[in-house]
């Protein structure tokens, strides 16, 4: 039988397993690929937990735009008394993602060039959903500290990588193949625990989506594991990669193509999928599981 | 040991939430133990939440052996009768209920219980009404006077809280103009219907007041008596989305549109209408057997939604009718098997054959049913031999893309009963005309979450969607088994996964089935025969 291990991206998230009912029904919605169906068994690595104080109520499965839940202020307080490689890090991601910039005026018609349609995320919206993915991916990458509840306090890498790791080891136990479908921060949390975890068992595919891991400043904090011409997890990704983005996303960057810093023996073997989404939010995990070209890639990669 | 009715009721709860019948009649079987060897009265509020529990799923029977013991018991409180004859109602018995609640009408001053009591007698006596089998008659005509009478007082006597009296009033004169029976209206129809709608569009987008989950369903009664089939359409929609309506809710509105307005599925508005509320019924995680007529399901799979509808169902109601469609779709290659003289026997349904044997490519269709129905060899004296039994496809011939009955040509292959109860056959003229059901190869995750669809003729009535409890609940290498209490005559139906694809064969179904992979113990369950089994050793031979 085969099996998926999910990893869920930034926000607060519903507890566990609301959380996995919501991705697989939208993974189902509309002659889709129902896991259950075809016997397709399934785990989510849920981490909401590590960041935030209590689960989220279960609303997005049907909102189009931002669930209510990642609308959050993030505290960001933890990023002045960051200091050297740390702090450069901090900074430059949180310039790429225009965490500091002031709000210019924007024309009200803007458009991003003919072809495509005008994002009309507000500005403030949007700089909170980047301070969240600044907070996540930082405090993941530099194994911060964090302490979401009073009497609680994770390094948050650890406890992450070792929930990852759980869940692998009980997916690798599956007859059948085994593929991590990831999205956001959990691209960074797969992409992470496959390169740089020696104990980590090996998976039979990959599919990352609306993934922040082209991002120059990212797979930088991967070394010394990572270098561009052997980035991809050879080691223990026995199939395929498939990247999946839209190109207005805001967490996946102007340059969302995986394959020129994760390649096999100085090959490009990463397929980056431009999967169109719709409305303000493009970064919904919703949407994207609605994607045909992502289910049909899906149900390659579980067929083996 | 003491009784602790406010844990029971909270076991009870849970127990209905997940449609556990069978843990919900153990826990009814304890509360009756307990009301005949108390010698205290129970106490009305907890029994009314029992009855209401029970209610919420349809559990008519369990209610009435529950409110029968607080009767026996000397518990008359008028909400226990009031509730007593709403479940003799939805089983069938409005007689009785009348007598029950026009107890409770003369007896009560509270104008809250009296006004319950009449809105539940109107019905019973609407129920009567439109049951009756002398259309036009005098009998007919005292009832629905009875019915409106009922009604309309409750409504003319609070017209803000009694809305639901009024609708019912003015659907059933409307009902009475139609079909040419002579009632005094107590008040203009449409004037009702008209304030309710106003109030309506107030209430149902304030937050401060929010509109209960039934307002939607009088919201589009109210449509139907004004002859706004639009406003109709808007309304059920809503209604059939709202989360706090339930199997019971929904239930109730179908009968309402089929029987007092009269609505089928193949003219308008009962062609917009109608489906949405099956459609709901069928995606609610339990609730109760959805019976179509030919024509229902004949026209509604071969119409293409028009862009109107999609407009009012919205994306995710576009979505549950799609899928709905592709169901119905579905029941068009499921056929009743009868005898020559007429006698319904169970059921079967079309695949292509090459699905089931390579080498079978030349036969094209070939139609699937259980040994105990259609034999070569029959073992019972009511299993039918290839060549009495007559096969008709009633969805198919409903839109005319199929003869009405055809004839079994041959057997090709067949397993007894008692190894994997099933037969082959080709039947005469069937492959030009009718999609065949596509087989999955897969099998479902075991996670207690799967649900099965049995599409049948029980009893050799009408197409039924079994919906009821449908839970897969195990399965081995030969059967599967699932939680839905199919009648009799469904034998031979096909068993579909969530995809519309037939995984088995449905062939039986005990309350002491015995559990699977030598495990102790038995279970109420149905049982089916793996599709894929059928095709492995058909491939054997």
């Amino acid at each position: 039988m085969p099996h998926v291990t999910f990893v869920h991206g930034i926000g607060n998230k519903p507890p566990r397993d609301q959380l996995l009912g919501i991705w697989e029904r939208a993974l189902a919605y509309d002659k889709g690929f129902d896991l259950g169906t075809r016997g397709v068994t399934s785990t989510m690595v849920y981490w909401a937990d590590v960041m935030y104080p209590e689960p989220a109520e279960a609303e997005f499965e049907a909102a189009e735009e931002v669930p209510l839940a990642e609308q959050a202020d993030i505290d960001l307080e933890w990023r002045p008394s960051l200091e050297g490689r740390e702090g450069r890090f901090v900074e430059q991601l949180a310039g790429e993602l225009g965490i500091d910039d002031v709000e210019t005026q924007q024309p009200a018609d803007e458009t991003i060039g003919a072809e495509f349609e005008r994002i009309p995320l507000p500005h403030w919206l949007k700089q909170r959903l980047m301070a969240s993915l600044l907070r996540d991916v930082h405090h993941y990458l530099f194994d911060a500290e964090h302490s979401p509840r009073p009497g609680e306090r994770y390094r948050v890498q650890e406890e992450i990588r070792c929930r990852m790791i759980e869940a692998l080891e009980s997916g690798s136990r599956q007859p059948g193949p085994h593929v991590v479908v990831s999205h956001s921060m959990g691209t960074v949390i797969a992409y992470d625990a496959l390169k740089r975890v020696k104990d980590c068992p090996p998976v039979d595919g990959l599919m990352t989506i609306g993934s922040p891991l082209a991002r120059q400043e990212i797979p930088d904090e991967f070394q010394p594991e990572w270098e561009p011409q052997s980035g991809f997890p050879t080691e223990r990704l026995n199939g395929p990669w498939i990247n999946v983005f839209d190109h207005f996303d805001p967490v996946v960057g102007s340059l969302p193509h995986v394959k020129r810093f994760y390649m096999k023996g100085g090959e490009e073997v990463v397929l980056d999928l431009n999967e169109q989404n719709w409305g303000k939010w493009r970064h919904n995990i919703s949407k994207y599981l609605r994607g045909p070209e992502l289910r049909k890639h899906l149900v390659d990669l579980l067929s083996g | 040991m003491d009784w602790d009715a406010l844990s029971f009721n909270r076991r009870l709860a849970a127990a209905v939430d997940v449609y556990d019948r069978s843990h919900a009649e153990d826990l009814c079987e304890q509360l009756i133990a307990h009301i005949r060897a108390s010698d205290e009265l129970y106490a009305p509020d907890y029994a009314r939440t029992v009855l209401r529990q029970l209610r919420r799923k349809r559990f008519f029977a369990l209610m009435t052996g529950v409110a029968d013991a607080l009767l026996q018991s000397g518990q008359r409180h008028p909400i226990v009768r009031c509730e007593y004859a709403q479940a003799l109602t939805d089983r069938g018995m409005p007689g009785a209920a009348a007598e029950l609640l026009a107890g409770v009408v003369d007896e009560t001053d509270d104008p809250g219980i009296r006004a319950e009591a009449l809105g539940m007698l109107g019905r019973a006596y609407k129920q009567m009404s439109v049951t009756l089998a002398l259309p036009g008659s005098s009998r007919q005509r005292d009832l629905l006077r009875a019915a409106v009478d009922a009604y309309g007082r409750t409504y003319l006597s609070d017209p803000s809280r009694c809305a639901w009296h009024g609708v019912n009033a003015a659907a059933l004169l409307r009902y009475a103009q139609r079909n040419g029976v002579d009632v005094e209206a107590p008040f203009e129809p449409a004037a009702v219907a008209r304030r309710l709608l106003q109030e309506m569009e107030g209430r149902f987008f304030d937050m401060a007041s929010p509109s209960g989950p039934w307002d939607a369903a009088l919201a589009a009664e109210a449509g139907l008596i004004l002859d706004m089939p639009e406003e109709a359409v808007c309304w059920i929609q809503r209604y059939a989305a709202d989360g706090r309506v339930d199997a019971f809710e929904l239930a109730s509105t179908l009968r309402q549109l089929l029987e007092v307005w009269q609505l089928d599925a193949s003219t308008e508005p009962g062609n917009r209408l109608l489906p949405i509320l099956r459609a709901h019924m069928l995606t609610r995680q339990e609730g109760t057997s959805l019976e179509l007529t030919p024509a229902d399901s004949g026209s509604i799979a071969t119409a293409e939604p028009d862009s109107d509808f999609e407009k009012v169902l919205g994306d995710a109601g576009v979505v549950t009718h799609s899928w709905y469609r592709q169901g119905l779709l579905r029941s068009r290659a499921v056929a009743l098997l009868r005898h020559r003289s007429g006698r319904p026997v169970g059921t079967g349904f079309l695949l292509r054959a090459a699905d089931l044997n390579e080498r079978w490519s030349e036969h094209g269709t070939v139609l699937v049913t259980n040994s105990h129905v259609v034999s070569p060899a029959p073992l019972a004296e009511d299993t039918l031999t290839p060549e009495q039994a007559l096969v008709s496809f009633q969805a198919a011939a409903a839109d005319g893309s199929a003869s009405g009955e055809a004839s079994v040509e041959e057997a090709l292959w067949s397993s007894p009963p008692r190894s994997l109860d099933c037969t082959v056959l080709r039947v005469a003229g069937t492959d030009r005309d009718i999609e065949p059901c596509p087989i999955t190869p897969f099998r479902p995750r075991l996670d207690g979450k799967q649900r099965v669809y049995v599409i049948g003729h029980p009893e050799g009535r009408e197409l039924s969607y079994s919906i009821d409890d449908n839970l897969l609940l195990d399965y081995d290498d030969s059967v599967l088994h699932y939680r839905a209490p199919t009648e009799h005559g469904s034998s031979g139906s096909p068993v579909f996964n969530r995809d519309w694809e037939v995984m088995g064969l449905h062939h039986a179904g005990r309350s002491d089935m015995r559990r699977l992979h030598g495990e102790d113990g038995t279970y109420p369950a149905n049982e089916g025969i793996w599709i894929e089994a059928i095709r492995q050793a058909i491939s054997e031979e």
